[in-house]
């Protein structure tokens, strides 16, 4: 993780500056909106330590809630993604033969990545969506706004992968 | 203890998660509750900053459409310059240097702040005296009467709209060319909305026609003469009966009024010195 650290600001940096400037802007008929900025988190190595993450997490949802006026919605929502994201990653399981890797599709292969990423872009989806909408009565609506933007934030996650994201050390 | 210490070392990460979790879940329902006095809020310094960039990034974007109602105004502007008329009176030399001197010029400048609810509503402007603006100047926008500058600073100006009870404009009917006053009496007096105004004085003599345009006289300080106010939409005898009252409805639409010209009279030194050396000598 150490020896990464500067790649890892930038990526950071890049990517709330992206969502709060461009993604935070897309919105399909009020449903649909998108939040590839979790990235950050799904690209942390597999051995990072799981209290950094937790805290990465949170310092990078309250950055968005500062720019979104959401109090800590985003937090909220990226803290249990920190917290499971180990459980998920032993689960999907790896071909990669290194103790410590970084989950991109080139790791992971595409089909272990997919799985690897909708998991966790639902469950942050879903309680964001939920937090925001605050009630059950909405149950249905919310549910159809969750389902969609996963679809959106998945699609986008991926194209940035192929775009941007090199094999570490190469 | 150090049983309990264990397994507090034990369980640390859920510890965490739990505290980090609970943080923010309060810091969302107190921001549900509170809105405006939550403690993240975007009137923050640094995010404050970001969204005035991105509003001048959008402002930008914007340009083009800005840009065709900029050039449509000045099109129609250019449209009322002598130049554009054909002169046909062949009797009278036509030097066009020595036939018209240039008497107005006018300064464009941006509405930064304006009210139209109140009862007596007032615009900012962008530009002030280092940009050449007097007190007392007109301002008008691109089809119609905005108002008189009221106060300057070197680098702003204040402007009483033509929607204020102080409103008092010299106008005509452009048909039967009689004379009235412009005011607006705010809500109060008619219910006049701020697309409408009341021509009052008007003498009882004048027949008035629904639908007449009504033009400014050039008797007010400052204002060019024949410049399009608004048009009739009905009229009645003053209580007084000695006068009639014209409702008319504005041309300009102070609501969507972004650009606006100031007028500078370039005689106007020359007006005033003549009238105060021969009619205020006595």
């Amino acid at each position: 993780m150490l020896e990464h650290l500067p790649r890892y600001i930038i990526t950071a940096f890049l990517l709330i500056f992206c969502q709060v400037m461009i993604f935070n802007q897309i919105h399909f008929s009020n449903v649909i909106s998108t939040y590839p900025y979790i990235l950050f988190l799904l690209l942390l190595p597999s051995n990072t330590n799981n209290a950094l993450a937790l805290v990465l997490a949170f310092s990078l949802g309250i950055i968005l809630d500062f720019f979104s006026d959401s109090g800590g919605m985003h937090a909220a929502a990226c803290v249990p993604i920190a917290y499971i994201r180990p459980f998920i990653l032993r689960t999907v399981g790896t071909e990669s033969k290194k103790d410590s890797y970084t989950p991109t599709i080139k790791d992971l292969g595409f089909n272990r990545y997919l799985t690897y990423a909708a998991i966790i872009v639902l469950i942050h989806h879903t309680i964001l969506f939920y937090m925001e909408a605050f009630e059950f009565s909405l149950f249905f609506t919310t549910l159809l706004k969750t389902i969609g933007s996963s679809v959106l934030t998945l699609i986008f996650i991926v194209i940035i992968q192929y775009l941007f994201i090199k094999e570490p050390g190469k | 203890m150090k049983n309990l210490l264990a397994i507090l070392y034990k369980n640390h990460l859920l510890l965490l998660f739990l505290f980090l979790e609970i943080m923010a879940i309060t810091f969302a329902i107190q921001n549900n509750n509170f809105q405006r006095a939550s403690f993240i809020n975007s009137a923050s310094y640094v995010t404050g900053n970001t969204y005035e960039v991105m509003n001048n990034f959008s402002s930008y974007m914007d340009l083009k459409e800005k840009n065709a109602l900029l050039a449509d105004s000045l099109a129609k502007l250019k449209s009322q310059t002598l130049s554009a008329y054909l002169k046909k009176d062949t009797s009278v030399t036509k030097v066009s240097d020595t036939l018209y001197k240039q008497r107005y010029t006018y300064i464009s400048a941006e509405v930064l702040h304006q009210s139209i609810h109140k009862a007596n509503n007032f615009l900012t402007l962008n530009k002030g005296s280092d940009d050449g603006i007097e007190v007392g100047m007109a301002v008008l926008g691109a089809n119609g009467v905005v108002g008189k500058v009221n106060g300057i600073s070197s680098n702003f100006s204040s402007v009483l709209s033509l929607l204020n009870s102080q409103t008092k404009l010299s106008c005509k009917l452009k048909k039967t060319k009689s004379l009235g006053s412009l005011v607006w009496n705010g809500k109060q007096a008619s219910g006049l909305s701020y697309r409408q105004a009341l021509l009052v004085d008007v003498p009882l003599t004048t027949k008035i026609t629904v639908g007449d345009t009504v033009v400014t006289s050039g008797y007010s300080d400052n204002f060019p003469g024949g410049i399009p106010v608004g048009k009739v939409l009905d009229f009645s005898i003053e209580s007084d009966g000695q006068s009639q009252d014209v409702k008319i409805e504005l041309f300009l639409d102070f609501n969507i009024l972004d650009h606006v010209f100031i007028v500078r009279d370039v005689l106007r030194e020359e007006k005033d010195s003549v009238e105060i050396k021969y009619q205020n000598a006595n």
